[in-house]
């Protein structure tokens, strides 16, 4: 579910299909109560009350989409969009869960600044800026430990952002974002087996990419 | 270093494997020949029945294939953590930015039509245009029921009317298109349309009214009759021969006005001498000519004069044309 915490391949096995579980989930939910309230607010012409939807899910919306446009300016610009339309198109919310329907707005428009590159290919990736990849480090941490963590972020995301767009926006859809099969395959547009083999593939990539650094990941991969 | 797996192209999806290939129990000893992507996809715990089994196999006896293995779960697990990037900017919109977002004044009725409040518009357009539509060809003036189909169908007995208001039945092949044909021949699509005129139709042309050469074959009863027959009658010999299925109404021309009217649409306004509808074998041509111009000039002058339930098919014809039409440019602006 997209609203989860991290999910691990076995949780998302077992659980339902989430078109089925989203209508009793947003009753209870008190988030979604209260996104719905602003959302109703904001379709009464309220931009105050659109804003704070924004200022709730702004950084949701730009991990998920930095990490499938890996330029953080296209990355800026294609959530920015998807604000955009989220309120022009606020008429259009049938219900549900407001963070979802946000969500799929930004996917919409990384792929949509993906086929953008796409008919520009002379304009490489710039360099990953390394400070934006920087995990938070608590008082607790170590810093030999935090180091690595850092170093394994900053090199996963460089392999992330070279390996095919296909491959890494159901990467990042499935094993960052916690959507499942099939949710991916409506959101990208293609068959349940098409999302599977992309995953696979791109895992496959990943570590292709990563044979330089794979020491890093072995020591927590066991 | 090369990339031998971004460089490949898309794999069939797992689930259209042929399951020969997975069935293969391959050489353990030899990686190069090992399925990757059946390791993926089992890191993954997408493989069941035989390919589990081969995975299996692959993973408990290959070093290597247990060490991709290892390395596609521990990437899976890292992929899950990996940090949030830092938001570089303030995506709340100014006030600025939300008036130019959002649509006013009649871009606004757009917006809102093209929500799902009113996702009924266009079958309701459709409906009304499809009413008004069929309303327009029932009612309009070149629709005639069945009942008087036959009349409708028979312009070529139309009577010639005299300035004395004495109807003539014409041979079919006297009009005005074959003035060579007999004196006694009189052009019967314009008589028919003076006899309109007597009948206080406002479909009448003066210079029918005057048309020369009435022949009065009446013997007191009109009956109109689409019967081939009369036509062939009346043409075959070039002369008038009004039969008893084409005697008119001496007493002045009260004709039924669907007569003369109605039956343009159905002779289509072909002049060109071919047969019409109704002409039989034998029809010479020149009797469908005259008929079809009487019949053309029936339509249009009976056409300015629509009738109310032709002006209500229009109005429902137009009402469902601009729903539909603003529906689809809502949708498409939206």
């Amino acid at each position: 579910m997209l609203d989860s915490p991290r999910l691990t391949p076995s949780d998302r096995s077992s659980r339902p299909v989430v078109e089925d579980a989203r209508p009793s989930e947003a009753i209870d939910d008190p988030i979604q109560r209260r996104d719905l309230v602003l959302l109703e607010q904001a379709r009464g012409g309220s931009l105050d009350a659109f804003n704070s939807l924004v200022e709730c899910y702004q950084d949701h919306l730009y991990a998920l989409v930095a990490r499938m446009v890996p330029d953080r300016d296209q990355a800026g610009d294609a959530v920015q969009e998807a604000f955009f339309s989220a309120y022009r198109n606020l008429h259009r919310f049938r219900g549900g869960s407001v963070r979802s329907w946000l969500s799929r707005i930004a996917i919409n428009a990384a792929m949509d600044q993906q086929r953008l590159r796409k008919r520009r290919p002379s304009q490489p990736y710039p360099e990953l800026e390394d400070e934006s990849w920087q995990p938070p480090a608590g008082p607790e941490a170590d810093p030999e430990r935090t180091a690595m963590e850092g170093e394994r972020g900053r090199v996963l995301a460089a392999a992330l952002a070279a390996i095919a767009p296909d491959q890494r926006h159901a990467i990042v859809l499935y094993d960052v974002e916690g959507y499942d099969y099939a949710e991916i395959a409506e959101l990208t547009g293609v068959s349940l087996g098409t999302v599977k083999s992309r995953i696979h593939r791109g895992r496959l990539a990943l570590r292709e990419r990563l044979q330089g650094s794979i020491g890093l990941f072995r020591g927590e991969g066991g | 270093m090369s990339d031998p797996i971004q460089g490949h192209p898309e794999p069939a999806p797992p689930e259209h494997r042929q399951g020969s290939e997975m069935l293969h129990v391959p050489d353990l000893a030899n990686h190069a020949t090992h399925d990757l992507d059946l390791i993926a996809a089992h890191a993954a715990g997408d493989v069941t029945g035989r390919e589990l089994e081969t995975a299996g196999a692959l993973v408990a006896g290959c070093a290597e294939c247990a060490r991709l293995h290892g390395d596609l779960l521990s990437i899976s697990a890292a992929l899950g953590e990996l940090p949030a990037p830092a938001r570089p900017r303030d995506f709340r919109l100014t006030t600025e930015q939300a008036a130019a977002l959002r649509p006013g004044g009649w871009r606004a009725w757009l917006a809102t039509l093209a929500g799902p409040r009113f996702s009924f518009a266009a079958p309701l357009g459709t409906a009304l245009t499809t009413l008004g539509l069929v309303g327009l060809l029932i009612a309009g003036p070149g629709f005639s029921l069945p009942s008087s189909g036959p009349t409708a169908l028979a312009p070529n007995p139309a009577p010639a009317v005299t300035e004395s208001g004495v109807e003539s039945q014409e041979g079919a092949g006297t009009g005005p298109g074959a003035p060579r044909e007999a004196p006694s021949a009189a052009p019967s699509a314009a008589a028919a349309a003076a006899g309109q005129a007597d009948a206080g139709e406002p479909s009448m042309r003066p210079e029918a009214a005057s048309s020369p050469q009435p022949v009065a074959q009446g013997s007191g009863s009109t009956e109109y009759s689409a019967s081939p027959k009369a036509t062939s009658d009346l043409t075959a010999g070039g002369e008038p021969s009004a039969g008893p299925s084409q005697q008119l109404d001496a007493n002045g021309g009260a004709m039924p006005a669907s007569s003369a009217a109605v039956p343009a649409p159905v002779a289509g306004g072909d002049t060109s001498g071919g047969s019409t509808n109704q002409a039989g074998a034998g029809d010479s041509g020149t009797t469908s000519r005259a008929s079809d111009q009487a019949g053309t000039r029936g339509l249009l002058e009976s056409g300015s004069a629509p009738s109310p339930a032709a002006i209500g098919a229009g109005v429902l014809l137009l009402l469902g044309v601009l729903l539909v039409g603003a529906r689809l440019a809502a949708r498409r602006l939206a």
